[in-house]
């Protein structure tokens, strides 16, 4: 049988989303982390010149972030398919979320590679691509994330990555978090949910 | 191709078929079955985002008799290389976030009776070098290599999921 291993503490949370109640997000709350409004990346473009995105919501939307690769077939493209999906069940109020996929192989993945590639599923995301190392996990140390990319003899890269999403409001506070395999049902009710209380 | 429905698509057939008028859904839910018990079904390949030159196959395998999948391939036009992948999770000892990545499975266990999935964040058919961008409505002959039942072909649907 497949073997679908899940990190402890995606358990964790999986228990206590159960005993909540539709009313309330599906993912994960995450206390007491500092703002990473602070925080910006270069976003590139393949036909312009890169421009500093800050991690913060418009004023009235939602912030997806996701760290991933243009190069792996199976999870960031799974999480990417599903957000679209998620997108295209809330009708107009799709706008109002913003989409951000931040390169943790930003080698391989150039401006001309990624902006395609990230907007061949979602026009109109932000391609992000650190342009150091240290850029780069300074933004992951602010959102829990991490990634490594190592390079065997035979050329092969192997990369490995957090694969959870993150959703960030427009004061630029962390209000949610993923883990692999959300539905995009609970994403799209996660979407609603922030943007309803984004409105008060 | 018309007669793929219910039966296995001959070796000789041609490897991939850009047939965007075809609705998926009539040969997604193909099976393909063997006199050595192998049933592979659902089997569909992720159209290819712009630019990626990576590609998964994901379907069901079920063997009446315990064997193992050993490798997987497809046209030489599809890709330059095949493997039977695993997305795994790595824990951080340290209480930091977990990470996940993909690791080469050299042999796929297959219970006797019991269908295996290759599905997203588990086991996939990993297409590395892709020649061509797979789109919506295309078919990929995939052929197994299983430790018993020997090669075993079946065909993927290409599909934005």
């Amino acid at each position: 049988m497949n073997v679908m291993r899940v990190a402890p503490a995606f358990a964790v949370i999986a228990t206590v989303t159960l005993a909540s109640g539709a009313s309330s997000l599906s993912g994960f709350v995450p206390q007491g982390r500092a703002p990473v409004a602070g925080i910006s990346l270069p976003e590139v473009h393949a036909h312009r010149p890169p421009v500093a995105f800050h991690f913060k919501a418009a004023a009235g939307h939602t912030l997806f972030v996701y760290f991933g690769y243009a190069s792996c077939p199976d999870v960031c493209p799974t999480t990417l398919s599903d957000l679209k999906r998620a997108l295209g069940k809330m009708g107009d109020r799709a706008r109002l979320v913003d989409v951000a996929f931040v390169t943790v192989d930003p080698e391989r993945d150039q401006p001309q590679l990624l902006e395609p590639y990230l907007t061949s599923f979602i026009k109109g995301a932000h391609p992000l691509r650190p342009s150091s190392r240290a850029q780069l996990e300074t933004a992951e140390r602010a959102f829990g994330a991490a990634s490594s990319v190592s390079r065997d003899s035979a050329g092969f890269v192997e990369v490995s990555h957090t694969a959870t999403s993150y959703l960030v409001d427009d004061s630029g506070r962390i209000v949610d978090e993923w883990s692999f395999g959300t539905t995009p049902a609970a994403m799209a009710a996660d979407l609603n949910l922030l943007l309803d209380r984004g409105k008060r | 191709m018309a007669a793929l429905a219910g039966g296995i698509l001959a070796a000789a057939s041609p490897a991939l078929s850009a047939d965007a008028q075809r609705p998926d859904s009539a040969a997604a839910h193909a099976d393909s079955a063997s006199a050595h018990g192998i049933h592979i079904r659902d089997a569909w390949a992720r159209a290819t985002p712009a630019g990626a030159r990576m590609g998964a196959i994901y379907l069901t395998i079920e063997s009446a008799a315990a064997d193992r999948l050993l490798a997987a391939a497809v046209p030489d036009s599809v890709a330059e290389e095949t493997q039977i992948h695993e997305t795994i999770v790595i824990p951080d000892s340290s209480g930091g976030a977990s990470r996940m990545t993909m690791r080469p499975v050299a042999a796929l266990e297959l219970p006797a009776g019991q269908p295996v999935q290759l599905k997203p964040g588990g086991y996939h058919i990993m297409l590395m070098g892709m020649k061509r961008a797979l789109k919506a409505g295309d078919r990929v002959a995939v052929t197994l290599t299983l430790e018993n039942a020997g090669k075993q072909s079946a065909t993927a649907v290409v599909r934005n999921p």
